[in-house]
């Protein structure tokens, strides 16, 4: 069955391929990056704080 | 080129998972600059928008997933761009004329009807493309669904931004653009999309004659599968792992600053991180379960969900920020795993013929847990707190709740057996040849 099936990016030239997934890469990509900046806060506050109980406000409250 | 136009969709519909961006601007559309009592819509009003469209998705895709296995993913991606963007259009002038009915018709039922179809459209297609990967296939599809939310709140807070003006809050010339974008973008995935031919297999791809999991190669009709026990279990175990992480999920950021007292900023980025991990496990979890089978990374779900989350309490009382974060994110990622699994697992017990029309049924379960995990996590923190628990101890009952509920999931997916012979398909196949194996090693 396999041989005499085309494969399934047969007809699809590369360019098309890399064009397809271009299209939705951008897109993605760039959800994630802003995803990725709206997470940061929280990577700082990690690093610089840690677990010491003094750096968070309801502790000291 | 069949991946990314299942992308393209999945990109655009999961738009509605950043729905929130809208809600805080359209309480202020007569006010503008603030929210005028008696005139606006409050956020309880309009919270019910997205309540609608989530139903509508499970309904959608129960009641019409016959038809889409009658007319193929191109036409249903079609007719999932047409209603998913008609809806935009239509909540665009609900915003102009200040009509919350036409809001509620437009994003949620007409749009509703969109996620629905463009959620099933490509599944059974890319199933059917991918024997041999099946999770993978799925999995990147449904992994769209995830990214559509890291796409749609972004897009949603830019083009407010840019059409905000002193007479509008800038969201109706925003649901105007985003329909025009998102058309585009959903036409290429269903210009995109083709179905194999019939009996299509990759190259040098041979079915294993004695498949060692819970594998059938018989089909079995939709009207005959959703009688069926295995059917109501893979129910229940989307439905118990959806609560779970639903429950996380929609109050992370508030559980996040509840729990160790960081700021709003530091709570929504933990909110953000969450996203990515539920986009990732996506793909990850489901593209494993082509090497370990289907019972068995369901059961890593459930095992590993349920002691990550009796962790959590752990992490607030020694108050490690880190601790919390990986916990939570490695639960997350199996939340988004559950959804891209379930539908290789339907394909495993009943095939391609009818999988898109029994994932649409099977997805119903999603609607009941967006209502139960939310309810869950709420009732009981608020419950605690009431009884003189403190506000950063209130969510510990509720993750133990949690992870009695991934418990009740393990049970489902361990009674999870193959399809009696005699709800298969007489014309698709004889039963008798069927190769069917019960998974031993679960």
């Amino acid at each position: 069955m396999s041989a005499s099936n085309p494969s399934p990016d047969k007809n699809s030239s590369l360019l098309s391929l890399a064009i397809a997934w271009i299209v939705v890469a951008i897109p993605l990509g760039w959800g994630v990056y802003q995803t990725v900046v709206k997470s940061l806060p929280l990577f700082r506050m990690s690093s610089g704080a840690g677990a010491s109980p003094a750096s968070f406000p309801h502790q000291r409250r | 080129l069949i991946p990314p136009a299942a992308l393209a969709v999945h990109l655009c519909i999961g738009e509605i998972y950043g729905f929130s961006v809208f809600n805080e601007p359209l309480t202020r559309v007569v006010g503008v600059s603030r929210s005028i009592e008696g005139s606006d819509w409050t956020i309880p009003t309009v919270g019910w928008v997205y309540s609608i469209a989530l139903i509508m998705l499970g309904l959608s895709a129960a009641v019409l997933g016959r038809w889409v296995e009658r007319v193929g993913p191109r036409k249903t991606m079609f007719a999932s761009a047409c209603a998913f963007c008609g809806g935009l259009l239509l909540s665009s002038l609900g915003v102009a004329l200040h009509s919350i009915g036409l809001l509620y018709l437009g994003y949620g039922v007409i749009g509703g009807i969109g996620l629905g179809l463009g959620y099933i459209a490509p599944v059974s297609t890319l199933v059917k493309w991918f024997p041999d990967r099946p999770g993978m296939a799925t999995g990147m599809a449904i992994m769209g669904f995830g990214g559509g939310a890291l796409i749609g709140a972004p897009l949603g807070v830019e083009l407010m931004g840019a059409f905000k003006s002193a007479s509008s809050v800038g969201v109706k010339e925003a649901f105007l653009a985003m329909a025009c974008v998102y058309f585009a973008f959903m036409l290429f995935g269903a210009f995109t999309v083709r179905v194999p031919p019939p009996g299509w297999r990759p190259e040098g791809y041979t079915p294993p004659a004695a498949p060692k999991k819970l594998v059938t190669h018989a089909h079995v009709a939709v009207d005959v599968a959703w009688k069926t026990p295995p059917f109501w279990l893979l129910w229940m175990v989307l439905c118990l792992n959806v609560t779970a992480g639903i429950g996380i999920l929609g109050q992370a950021s508030k559980m996040c600053q509840d729990m160790f007292g960081v700021s709003a900023a530091v709570g929504g980025g933990f909110a953000g991180l969450l996203s990515l991990f539920n986009m990732g496990g996506r793909i990850f979890w489901s593209s494993l379960s082509d090497v370990t089978g289907r019972k068995l990374i369901y059961c890593v779900y459930f095992v590993l969900g349920a002691v990550l989350y009796a962790l959590v309490p752990a992490t607030q009382r020694i108050q490690s920020v880190t601790l919390f974060v990986l916990v939570a994110a490695v639960i997350i990622s199996m939340y988004g795993g559950g959804f891209a699994t379930i539908p290789a697992y339907l394909r495993d017990l009943f095939g391609t013929m009818h999988l898109g029309a029994i994932h649409g049924r099977l997805i119903t379960a999603w609607s009941m847990a967006a209502v139960l995990g939310p309810q869950l996590v709420n009732y009981v923190s608020t419950y605690q707190v009431r009884h003189g628990v403190p506000k950063g101890e209130a969510y510990n009952l509720t993750m133990y709740v949690m992870a009695g509920l991934l418990l009740l999931g393990l049970g489902a997916n361990l009674l999870v057996h193959p399809v009696d012979e005699r709800h298969h398909d007489q014309e698709t196949g004889d039963p008798k040849t069927a190769v069917v194996a019960v998974e031993s090693e679960v």
